[in-house]
């Protein structure tokens, strides 16, 4: 009898865990990015001996719709990408024309950084396309921070085999995630500091995408603005709009 | 026409300064961008062992003004100076200039030398204007009904010519184009266009997105010829699937599907093929005999076509790729590698070769290292 109830006990204890590393999960992935979100940002790919900087603009709106605008370099100025569910289109404003993007590109480097398509525009939900389970605490600088184990559920299409990811135990950050492949390498290590309040929230604005065993290789994002919550109608993420910023 | 070109150049005086900071905003609802190439081309002819070189100063400048939310004005300049063999050798080269498409005589040749060609065309220009679900844009402009990804049977207006490698914006048609917004995923367009030889091209597309694919409809008049087509673009699992089929009155049909996908670490492929009911089916005795102007009832001179693609990031700033055309019963073949590799944020280097075999004769090599500077 005691052994039964220690086994509940047990059982209890794994769900509620469970269920907790799930809630940090949500409120990490809830402070970043809103029910809605509208930034501009820089993005700089380093390499050992030369480094490219892009500027772009970003709307999404949960996890089923987002757009992403290249503001520079001139090159690549009006160039758009629309995610809806799970179907993606490019707007290529010299050839005037949308070219809708196989899946399997999700899985590639977006536009020569160290991130992928699925990272800029999410395909795949940390909430909801993962099973969560927290590690043993940590701290990162002076901030105490839960570390949590992510594992894809079965039948999901998901880039990476595992992630790790540290969370501030008070704000809610995610400071520092690991990004492990599906035979368990270390593929990415992302940090996130320069913290500040922007549109009246505490969020890193700095983040930094480091390919592991990659000597100088890196891609950071600086934040210059950010909004949540504002109202985007759902037929602003259209094909349309796509060619109207042009 | 004068009064354009001296525009166009002190707009580029003004601009090339303002834009080393940020990309050409000179002020909110003004724009102005643009690139300059320079490009050394040259051409082998190994059945008569002589070669011909050609360079090219290539310059496009952008300018939009968008007065109110809902109206736009776009003008887009292409000037070019010509050198080399090619205009000792073909006469009349500087006539040979002229976009069949535009209607409108909006070119000049400033400078038509025997050893040099400047000459300045308008390529865009037109106005934009949206009322609700309406949007209307009247001039010269590109319309691109293409779906599928190198040939495009649905692309009535403006044919997309894979070998003419410095010229991706395509020429302009004259024309009025319409669009009712049915819903955010779904639309309808009318254009009328006019080319240089007076012909119309009328056609309605009906696009829409459904069971995760996007669809579009096409019906219309076509150079005095009935025309339908059907298009799509979807996935088949993680590769990306779409074709074209455009039907002319005539009996003629052309149909194009082709599949890509994306490998890990930027391996890309991209397999595809064309039918043209009116293709050359059978061995020709002599080159000349291949059609390469590309047009919608020409997309390719031969009856089969088969495509095979692939393109490689080596890094983010070095890139290569080979794409090969194989036309089996005309045994024709145009294998096309290509180097990319960009210099700095704003220049990029190409090299770009262009083979071609014919019945296992190696017909032509055309080689062209080109340099752009974007602004």
């Amino acid at each position: 009898m005691k052994y039964l109830f220690l086994f509940i006990a047990l059982v209890a204890c794994r769900i509620l865990n469970a269920q907790s590393a799930s809630e940090i999960i949500k409120k990490a992935n809830d402070k970043m990015r809103g029910k809605s979100s509208q930034a501009e940002m820089l993005f700089k790919t380093t390499r050992p001996t030369w480094s490219r900087e892009m500027s772009v603009k970003t709307w999404s709106k949960g996890t089923q719709l987002a757009m992403i605008l290249v503001l520079s370099p001139a090159k690549e100025k009006g160039i758009v990408f629309l995610k809806r569910k799970k179907e993606v289109w490019n707007w290529m404003p010299a050839l005037e024309r949308s070219i809708k993007l196989p899946p399997s590109m999700m899985t590639n480097s977006w536009m020569g950084t160290d991130f992928t398509n699925d990272d800029l525009v999410k395909e795949a939900s940390v909430v909801d396309d993962y099973q969560h389970r927290l590690l043993k605490d940590t701290t990162i600088g002076s901030r105490p921070c839960y570390k949590i184990e992510l594992i894809p559920k079965a039948n999901t299409a998901v880039v990476w085999g595992k992630l790790h990811v540290t969370i501030d135990k008070n704000d809610y950050l995610e400071l520092y995630t690991e990004f492990y492949d599906e035979e368990g390498t270390l593929i990415n290590v992302m940090k996130a500091d320069d913290i500040k309040m922007m549109d009246g929230r505490l969020i890193p604005t700095h983040l930094e995408m480091i390919p592991a065993n990659k000597k100088n290789h890196k891609t950071e994002i600086f934040y210059k603005s950010i909004q949540f919550n504002r109202e985007i109608d759902d037929n602003f993420f259209s094909i349309e709009k796509m060619k109207q910023f042009n | 026409m004068k009064w354009l070109c001296l525009f166009s150049f002190s707009c580029l005086s003004i601009c090339i300064p303002v834009c080393g900071q940020d990309s050409t905003t000179t002020s909110r609802n003004w724009s102005i961008a643009g690139y300059v190439k320079a490009l050394q081309n040259i051409q082998f002819d190994p059945l008569n062992h002589s070669n011909n070189s050609n360079q090219l100063i290539h310059n496009r400048l952008r300018f939009k003004w968008k007065p109110k939310e809902n109206l736009q004005f776009s003008m887009e300049l292409r000037n070019r100076i010509f050198t080399g063999n090619s205009l000792h050798i073909i006469p009349n080269y500087a006539s040979r200039l002229r976009n069949t498409s535009e209607n409108l005589n909006l070119q000049v040749a400033w400078i038509n030398e025997p050893d040099v060609i400047f000459h300045t065309n308008v390529e865009r220009f037109y106005v934009d204007w949206k009322e609700k679900k309406w949007t209307f844009r009247l001039g010269r402009q590109r319309i691109n009904w293409g779906i599928n990804t190198l040939w495009n049977p649905n692309d009535l207006f403006n044919t997309y010519n894979f070998l003419d490698v410095d010229y991706e914006e395509r020429p302009g048609s004259d024309a009025i184009k319409t669009q009712y917004t049915i819903s955010d995923f779904s639309h309808v367009e009318m254009v009328y266009s006019r080319s240089l030889d007076r012909k119309d091209i009328f056609a309605m597309k009906y696009f829409l997105n459904h069971w995760s694919y996007d669809f579009q409809f096409i019906a219309g008049s076509y150079r005095g010829l009935g025309t339908w087509g059907l298009g799509w673009a979807g996935n088949i699992k993680d590769a990306g699937f779409k074709g074209e089929a455009q039907y002319f009155s005539d009996g003629q049909i052309n149909i194009s599907s082709g599949l890509d996908y994306m490998f890990p670490k930027g391996w890309y492929l991209n397999t595809g093929f064309l039918f043209n009911s009116e293709g050359l089916n059978e061995k020709v005795l002599i080159w000349p005999q291949i059609n390469l102007n590309f047009s919608a009832k020409n997309l390719m001179p031969a009856k089969y076509n088969f495509l095979f693609m692939f393109s490689k990031e080596i890094n983010p700033l070095l890139s290569i790729s080979l794409s090969t055309v194989y036309s089996p019963r005309l045994n024709l073949i145009i294998a096309i590698p290509s180097i990319r590799y960009s210099l700095s944020s704003q220049i990029e280097l190409d090299m770009i070769v262009q083979n071609f075999f014919l019945d296992n004769i190696h017909i032509s090599d055309m080689g062209m290292l080109r340099a752009r500077w974007s602004f």
